[in-house]
């Protein structure tokens, strides 16, 4: 019993050091950003011979959002005659395909591919798509992503640079005020971009491609033989990939793109829950080629690790919080007495999600958004939810290992209304009535 | 003349201007010393609410054996700690906490709340105090917590929640802006008088909880509503500070305070 109670103490130990480690990084993070010089993107740099792009779409039963992220996307200030858009309709069962086939018919650069095979999935579709793509860069948008004017030529300079293999822009949810859900979101997002990503392109250690609002090069993509299809997390693999190969993945925090956030805690539950499988899944096939990469210096080896374990981190500290439970009930708790607690239990809710409160902060200072800061506090209760999900995404990441099995691809329901046209001299109480269907039928695909 | 509008940067690359060397300055001179009188006055502090706290519980509960122990806070200080006895809970309360308990896990294991964040803090801290019920109930008084075991634990945790308070409060204002002392100031002020007056009035209820109700609560004190919510008070507290910074630096009335790149 001894033994396993030393245990039990070592391993509390090690989550606190390790906790503390990550606190002390989203510190420096938030110092630098907020009063450091700041490394600008490729802002700069105007070419007269721009490459030209692809971009892709990866869509299943999109009809409720897919007319913003292409009607945004025409009004994209790039050359038409460099562009081509790919919606790649992955087994849709609403009117996705009629929808896409309009836009094929009035603009000819937009060639939707229509997969109806079992074989589903978002890197599946891309590897797909990327074969008949014509363009020497592809950028990639999800479907319920509205892209500013500016976007692609933002995206695609910089890969003038020939040491950049990959870019990514900075995301920003335009539900925000729907709930305090979005609400929450919104100010993660602040953290996690404004300072997180820009804080690490600054350092020039390893911002995170993250799989929409984001280019690569597709040549380079289809040499190392394109996405992986066993992989949930391809964003967070394709920037392994890039790294541990010698290119450069970077961070454009002007090149911001409108997301639609989830709205209710279950399916921001689930994305979690996937997010924290699929990113895993990298940490399990990456941090022996980080570690031995003749590519990365020490700065990026270590970024780089701690950025893969991020989503094992809340697996690790429930585990603590079991174990701290049985020490209790076990009467062994002088671990946790005075400085040790508050360190355990200060660390671990200002971790948040992967922003902590004063790296989310410092983000609203720089994004001057007044108000929004009361809702710090509420980080707590986040905390444990994303504690749960993130765990329970690690665990599916270890069976995924153990018993070798095929990830299946899942969407995330998306909450934008739907436009409903009625026929003339339809009552009013027959509108509500149909409006009340429709809600209850996202209802039931959402469960 | 009419003044000639102000024009802010954009938000993608402007940072504050702040000299770190007096960040740092402003970080030695002000938390440091403060830290210090902490230090100094933390054993003549938990004396007071000792004898506060023995006050208010003699005077409900009369005839109670309430005495002052003292024991050292890390190196630096004494820390004292009221002494009380340890009631144990009936069978009936046991039993009642165990139905309570199950009861809470299945209305959050529910479909309709599953998931969520309150469902989730529920459901743990509800199988916390099931398996806290459950222990009472085959081996009451083996329970290895005493009533003086978490009255010194508690005075241990407000100590050093005070200190650390101070200091990451410190740490996490002096960045923001190379002026704003005052606000600063009173952020850290806010924290030490709120983390007294607090920590004090909780110490005071959960002793007197342990004595009217028995020492079944004790987990849920420890890891439901212990030192969990002071975090919350702290982050308000850091929330207020933040927001008033940004209309500070959003403002017309302060120049100079952004720079570019």
């Amino acid at each position: 019993m001894g033994v396993v109670i030393i245990f039990f103490k070592a391993y509390v130990l090690f989550v606190i050091v390790m906790i503390l480690v990550y606190t002390v990084r989203h510190y420096l993070f938030a110092v630098l950003r907020m009063t450091g010089k700041q490394r600008l993107y490729y802002n700069d740099i105007k070419s007269s011979q721009m490459k030209s792009i692809t971009v892709l779409i990866p869509m299943h039963n999109e009809e409720a959002v897919l007319n913003n992220v292409l009607d945004s996307l025409l009004q994209c200030d790039y050359d038409k005659d460099l562009l081509e858009i790919i919606p790649i309709d992955d087994n849709s069962t609403d009117k996705t395909e009629e929808m896409l086939d309009e836009y094929h018919r009035k603009y000819e650069f937009i060639r939707p591919i229509h997969r109806r095979c079992p074989d589903r999935g978002k890197p599946v579709g891309l590897n797909d798509a990327m074969k008949i793509a014509t363009g020497e860069i592809i950028i990639v948008f999800d479907a319920d992503y509205r892209p500013a004017k500016n976007m692609l030529r933002e995206l695609a300079i910089a890969f003038e640079d020939p040491e950049v293999g990959a870019v990514m822009g900075r995301v920003i949810p335009y539900n925000t005020n729907k709930n305090i859900l979005t609400r929450l979101i919104n100010m993660e997002r602040s953290g996690g971009y404004q300072v997180d990503q820009q804080a690490r392109y600054n350092l020039k250690t390893v911002p995170q491609y993250g799989g929409t609002v984001g280019g690569f090069r597709k040549d380079l993509m289809l040499e190392m033989g394109g996405f992986n299809p066993l992989v949930l997390a391809e964003d967070t693999e394709l920037t392994y990939r890039f790294f541990t190969n010698g290119w450069k993945v970077i961070y454009a925090n002007t090149a911001e793109c409108y997301e639609e956030s989830p709205e209710t805690w279950t399916v921001r539950g689930r994305q979690i829950r996937r997010w924290a499988r699929g990113h895993n899944q990298v940490l399990f096939r990456y941090l022996f080629r980080v570690l031995v990469s003749p590519y990365m210096n020490f700065k990026e080896k270590v970024d780089g690790i701690m950025l893969l374990f991020v989503y094992a981190i809340p697996a690790f500290f429930l585990m603590a919080q079991i174990i701290s439970v049985m020490l209790f009930f076990l009467g062994e708790m002088k671990i946790f007495e005075g400085w040790w607690v508050l360190i355990f239990i200060g660390v671990y809710n200002s971790f948040g999600n992967f922003a902590p409160f004063f790296q989310i902060g410092s983000a609203l200072v720089l994004d001057g958004i007044w108000g929004e800061a009361f809702l710090l506090p509420l980080l707590l209760f986040n905390f444990y939810f994303y504690m749960w999900h993130i765990s329970l995404g690690f665990f599916d990441a270890i069976a995924d290992v153990v018993t070798k099995r095929k990830v299946k691809w899942a969407k995330t329901v998306r909450f934008a209304e739907k436009k409903v046209v009625f026929a003339e001299g339809t009552s009013q109480e027959e509108r509500e009535n149909e409006k009340k269907q429709l809600e209850k039928e996202e209802q039931n695909k959402e469960s | 003349m009419k003044k000639k509008r102000k024009i802010f940067y954009a938000r993608y690359y402007r940072h504050l201007k702040v000299d770190l060397w007096k960040v740092f300055v402003f970080t030695l001179l002000f938390t440091a010393p403060i830290l210090l009188i902490c230090f100094i006055f933390m054993d003549d502090a938990s004396r007071f609410v000792c004898n506060l706290g023995i006050k208010i519980l003699a005077d409900i509960f009369p005839g109670l054996p309430f005495n002052i122990d003292v024991t050292d806070f890390s190196i630096i200080s004494k820390l004292y700690y009221i002494d009380l006895p340890v009631f144990y809970p009936s069978k009936y309360q046991i039993y009642g906490n165990i139905v309570v308990s199950v009861l809470i896990m299945l209305i959050s294991m529910k479909k309709i709340w599953k998931g969520s964040p309150l469902t989730i803090y529920f459901f743990l801290n509800g199988t916390i105090h099931l398996v806290n019920s459950l222990y009472f109930l085959f081996a009451t008084y083996d329970f290895p917590v005493k009533a003086v075991t978490y009255s010194k634990l508690y005075m241990q945790q407000e100590a050093g929640i005070i200190t650390i308070f101070l200091l990451l409060m410190g740490l996490c204002t002096a960045f923001v802006g190379n002026r704003n002392y005052l606000a600063k100031i009173m952020a850290s002020l806010a924290v030490l008088i709120y983390s007294i007056v607090f920590g004090m009035t909780r110490y005071i209820l959960f002793l007197y909880i342990l004595t009217k109700y028995s020492i079944l609560y004790v987990s849920l004190m420890y890891f439901t509503i212990g030192p969990i919510l002071d975090f919350v008070y702290f982050v308000m507290i850091y929330a207020a500070f933040i927001n008033h910074m940004i209309k500070i630096f959003d403002s017309t009335q302060e120049r100079d305070l952004w720079e570019w790149s």
